[in-house]
């Protein structure tokens, strides 16, 4: 085949014409087109509220970053400085060192080879503060100083923003299977995937999952939901029930060998009264099967 | 001020990309490169979904003078592909069991749409056993009708190695379907 020019297509051939070409024909309906342009479009205005609330977060704790950032660069380059210092002969007249702190003043340390023999040690500059260093003005050293012990009421940390805003998903998506808009729920508890496993909102954020894509009859994705959560660490209770899930899914998809295995296995790990129950049904029906 | 900046570049990156006209737009070809890749069946809704999501997550992304849509948006779709062939990977033989029996959509259609629905699944059916590489370009170059250069750009491989690709895919394409079609008239 040259690369040059394009060989001739399948398509083209008569033995494989036919099928190529419907195959190239087919598309979606307009139905299904339109119904999953809803859920695109109440998905992203779902991102776009949680970005904007992310962004805002990020840009405050910006600022914060950029401070502490400012700190390292001088220390890394006034220990860079030291080091460089000692690989070299020491000069005379050598420059004062000087650390600026935000907020703080600055320090400045006398020249490298001011400091006495005893203050080199196996290689090691040490800088006794009280004797070699002398702070520029007088208030710096104060600052230095432990300050008493003051507390404040700490402001909400991100971890409790994050749980207020899946608490609302979880409203939300309620709130709009209550309307049997189960696709938007189901939207909404998506976003919750990404979160950790051991959250409480996460086990619960899954179920509700679960149980819309049963109601919408999906049950390939609720099967491929079941299994991604059986693979978490998660408490033999709930692994149960995902179990027992599992079995009614592989049941209605007519897999009876499997869903009897996963029938077995939830009984194993425990069940509740009514739970118990409904395993030894799908059993039943296996076998009847 | 740093919170109004990423929020005037926010409504800019909008305005540039509208991901509800993309999806007008663009969304056929993303189901059928979905379909293509990963086989037809009711997944295919949740990847359309997740890709033009993650379209949306990436869209300052996007730049106009460098690719053309279509090439980007395959790009998302081929990597949601790739995630959900691995996750299926995980989930082992019993996830394959359930999804031999593909659930039977009733919905009302005309024939011709039906027929090339039922084609577009076999050539799917059958599409699978390529190697991925193999399928992505025979799928460009064979139902996309692209060319050897457009798909070589949209790939980011040598013109070469599409070649070579299409002819091992082509080989093992006809071999599939022979034996299918050959089944298909002996039942």
């Amino acid at each position: 085949m040259k690369p040059e020019d394009n060989p001739p297509r399948l398509i083209e051939s008569s033995e494989f014409s036919d099928v190529l070409t419907k195959a190239s024909q087919s598309q979606w309906s307009e139905a299904h087109i339109n119904e999953r342009r809803r859920a695109i479009v109440s998905g992203v205005a779902a991102l776009t509220a949680t970005g904007v609330a992310s962004s805002a977060a990020a840009a405050s704790s910006l600022a914060t970053f950029v401070k502490a950032g400012a700190f390292i660069i001088v220390l890394g380059a006034v220990s860079t400085g030291v080091y460089l210092t000692m690989d070299e002969e020491p000069e005379h007249n050598a420059a004062e060192i000087i650390v600026t702190i935000p907020d703080a003043g600055h320090i400045s340390a006398p020249p490298i080879d001011a400091a006495s023999p005893l203050e080199i040690d196996a290689g090691l500059l040490i800088l006794e503060p009280a004797k070699s260093i002398n702070a520029e003005p007088v208030e710096s050293i104060k600052t230095k100083t432990k300050p008493p012990k003051v507390t404040q009421l700490t402001p909400p940390t991100e971890k409790q923003t994050t749980l207020s805003a899946q608490l609302e998903l979880i409203r939300d998506a309620k709130a709009a299977a209550k309307q049997s808009n189960y696709r938007l729920a189901l939207t909404k508890l998506e976003s919750l995937s990404s979160e950790d496993p051991s959250d409480s909102l996460f086990m619960e954020a899954q179920f509700l999952r679960l149980e819309y894509l049963v109601i919408l009859n999906r049950n390939a994705d609720g099967l491929r939901l079941v299994r991604s959560l059986l693979a978490q660490p998660i408490a033999p209770g709930k692994k149960a029930e995902l179990l027992l899930l599992q079995g009614d899914f592989l049941l209605k998809s007519g897999n009876c060998s499997d869903a009897q295995e996963a029938f077995r296995r939830a009984l194993g790990y425990g069940l509740a009264k009514a739970e118990t129950e409904r395993a030894r049904q799908g059993l039943e029906k296996c076998a009847a099967e | 001020m740093a919170a109004a900046a990423s929020s005037i570049c926010l409504a800019t990156m909008t305005q540039e990309l509208d991901i509800e006209s993309l999806y007008r737009e663009h969304g056929q070809f993303v189901v059928r490169v979905l379909e293509r890749l990963c086989g037809c069946g009711p997944h295919i809704d949740d990847l359309v979904q997740e890709t033009f999501l993650a379209a949306h997550n990436k869209r300052s992304t996007y730049d106009k003078e460098r690719a053309l849509v279509t090439t980007w948006l395959y790009g998302i779709a081929a990597n949601m592909s790739r995630r959900h062939l691995r996750s299926q990977g995980r989930f082992g033989f019993m996830l394959n069991r359930f999804e031999k029996e593909p659930e039977q959509q009733v919905v009302a259609r005309p024939d011709a749409a039906l027929e090339a629905e039922e084609a577009a699944r076999l050539v799917a059916h059958v599409l699978q056993s390529l190697p991925i590489k193999q399928r992505e370009v025979f799928a460009l170059y064979e139902l996309e009708q692209m060319d050897g250069p457009a798909i070589s750009a949209m790939l980011a491989i040598p013109e070469g190695t599409v070649w070579t690709r299409l002819h091992h895919g082509r080989k093992r394409f006809s071999e599939v379907m022979r034996k299918k079609l050959g089944s298909e008239v002996a039942q």
